[in-house]
């Protein structure tokens, strides 16, 4: 059995993982939803899923530039980070 | 050393070795100035006025011997590098002592001047290195907290979103839907709970390590919160087709602890034991007081589910641990839950641990302490270590004007026990952690030592402060009152924890008649003297 309890710099990584499987789910059922895959939305419902759809991106775009860092400030505090645990060690 | 300026304290009783050290100090190249002392107190005395750049440290001082020298002056001046003088014979001593923080040690009899410069400033070097270690180390741990913290705020807000709209679809209130879309609205709806409770938790994890996760402690009913968990949890064992049973002993007293978290770890035990068990299987919640300590009250969630092996169980408080063998079919949540719920169970005072062997279903049991109003009311009302002279009882009372309080009423209720608790004497005063609900009216009830016509002053300041700062005012009325604590006579030669043990039972016996009383102490038994009863 291995061992999952994490050490604490390996969080971000791992949460973003969990977190970004429950907003697959939400975005792959709202674009089943949105492409009529599951039956004809009204001009209203359509719009609706539309919100959800963009909502669930906002959410990534959160984690992307949070967790796994295209440059920015969170990057460098993170890779301060991974230094610092480099000469903890 | 500051501008290659170094000033040294020297803390030596010997006058031949101070000279020497001195000597050779001056003999090098850079600049230095030296204080020298020649016992421990003027050292640390010292120490605490001014850091120097570095402390030359002999063990033996007329004040202070071995490793005890040392250790006195790590504790005063944690930062500052300590270079140990040692005698030919306690070298031995000086490596314990390099161990233990001090940066490094000279012989006495070897001492050069290149040496003892080179020694000192290593000493400096590496004392900065720790010390900036330390300071990153710090920086790590406070970012990463603020980090989570901003990223669960800046996820709550569309998540919030996607939920009305979800909801909005699935109400029909945007149109019929078919039950294929109503399938995948609620499947969408489900991984939205998920997520909320996910950001909770890494909330609540990130409050645990900063320490900032608080609890507010009061007088409650354990059976009430057993009972409320299991019914908010029937839907769901009832959908996974798990029997929910509660068995609680007959008389369980009041206990000290956050209502809410107690509910939040219940929840969590049995929703984790719900999960794990299969269908038809079962899940027990009890609740009782067991001989072995009566002052904690124990509570337990026992399932039939698959149990856990002996490596998990080791882990299975740990932060983000899930068990590898369970998580692939039930894979919800991020590990915190556990974690938390133990943090929360040992901020009340309590313990938590499992007992559990695979295939023979699992027991979580925790903790509370019993509420002691004798601990609570032992420094209140004793003063060299005899009772005080007396003790009266106030009742502060929030009515709404209405019978339906207006939304804000709860966050009137919770500011005006804030500015209770600001207002009252910190140690002559208590705010006691009771407080109860009559009709839509909050009751608080605070003991003060003093007598009643000191309470009338204390009754006006209150009203002062609760008008002033809580608006109160605009939404309802307070309506307050005071009563005497008949105290046993002060002169009687019971022990003193008897006699406070008295008080306690009759501050309990007339908090329950005054949390009892609607609006009228004057007419409840053993509630009487009101001082004061106005209306706004």
């Amino acid at each position: 059995m291995t061992k999952t309890a994490r050490p604490t710099s390996e969080l971000p990584a791992y949460l973003s993982h969990e977190l970004r499987n429950a907003l697959a789910c939400i975005h792959q059922f709202g674009r089943i939803l949105v492409d009529g895959l599951a039956g004809e939305l009204s001009g209203e419902q359509r719009e609706y899923v539309g919100i959800m759809l963009d909502n669930a991106a906002r959410i990534r775009n959160v984690l992307d530039s949070a967790l796994d860092g295209a440059g920015g400030p969170l990057e460098e505090c993170t890779n301060k980070i991974e230094r610092g645990s480099e000469l903890e060690t | 050393m500051n501008n290659g300026h170094t000033h040294v304290l020297l803390i030596e009783d010997n006058p031949g070795d101070a000279d020497l050290v001195r000597l050779r100090l001056v003999e090098g190249d850079s600049t230095v100035d030296v204080s020298c002392v020649n016992r421990l107190a003027d050292g640390l005395a010292s120490l605490a006025k001014e850091s120097p750049s570095v402390v030359l440290l002999d063990l033996n001082l007329p004040d202070s011997h071995g490793a005890d020298t040392f250790r006195k002056v790590l504790e005063k001046a944690p930062g500052v590098p300590v270079v140990i003088l040692s005698g030919q014979d306690d070298e031995a001593l000086a490596m314990k002592a390099i161990h233990q923080g001090v940066q490094d040690y000279l012989v006495k009899g070897d001492i050069t001047s290149s040496h003892l410069e080179r020694a000192m400033r290593y000493a400096i070097e590496r004392q900065a290195l720790v010390r900036s270690l330390e300071i990153s180390r710090h920086q790590q741990l406070e970012f990463k907290n603020q980090f989570l913290s901003h990223v669960s705020h800046e996820l709550r807000t569309p998540l919030t979103c996607i939920y009305q709209f979800v909801t909005i679809l699935l109400d029909g209130l945007a149109g019929d839907i078919n039950p294929e879309q109503r399938w995948h609205l609620s499947t969408v709806l489900e991984s939205v709970h998920q997520l909320r409770a996910m950001i909770r938790d890494l909330l609540e994890a990130t409050r645990v390590e900063s320490g900032k996760l608080r609890i507010e402690p009061r007088f409650i009913l354990v059976d009430d919160i057993v009972r409320q968990a299991v019914s908010m949890m029937a839907l769901t064992a009832k959908e996974k087709h798990v029997a929910l049973e509660v068995g609680l002993d007959t008389r369980i007293p009041f206990v000290y602890a956050d209502p809410d978290r107690v509910l939040q770890v219940l929840i969590n035990l049995i929703d984790n034991a719900i999960k794990f068990t299969a269908a038809e299987g079962s899940v027990v919640v009890k609740a009782c007081v067991v001989d072995a300590d009566p002052s904690m009250v124990y509570l337990c969630v026992t399932d039939t589910g698959c149990g856990i092996g002996p490596e998990a169980k080791a882990m299975i408080f740990e932060r983000l641990y899930q068990d590898p063998n369970s998580v692939d079919y039930n894979r919800t949540g991020l590990g915190l839950g556990l974690f938390i719920a133990k943090e929360l169970v040992e901020l009340h005072g309590g313990r938590m641990w499992v007992v559990s062997e695979i295939g023979d279903g699992s027991t979580f049991s925790f903790t509370l302490p019993l509420y002691s109003l004798e601990k609570l009311l032992f420094p209140l009302i004793t003063y060299e270590g005899k009772l005080r002279e007396a003790l009266v009882l106030v009742r502060v009372e929030l009515v709404p004007l209405s019978n339906s309080p207006p939304s804000n009423w709860k966050d009137i209720c919770e500011k005006s026990l804030g500015t209770l608790r600001r207002c009252v004497y910190l140690d002559k005063d208590l705010v006691l952690p009771v407080s109860g609900n009559i009709g839509t009216s909050t009751i608080f009830l605070v003991a003060a030592s003093t007598d009643l016509e000191r309470a009338e002053i204390m009754i006006k300041r209150i009203r002062e402060q609760l008008e002033a700062r809580t608006g109160v005012k605009a939404y309802g009325f307070l309506t307050l009152s005071a009563s005497e604590v008949p105290l046993p006579f002060a002169e009687s030669c019971e022990p003193l924890e008897d006699l406070v043990r008295a008080v306690a039972d009759q501050v309990t016996e007339m908090a329950m008649l005054a949390l009892a009383s609607k609006r009228s102490p004057e007419t409840a038994n053993g509630y009487v003297n009101v001082i004061r009863k106005e209306t706004v």
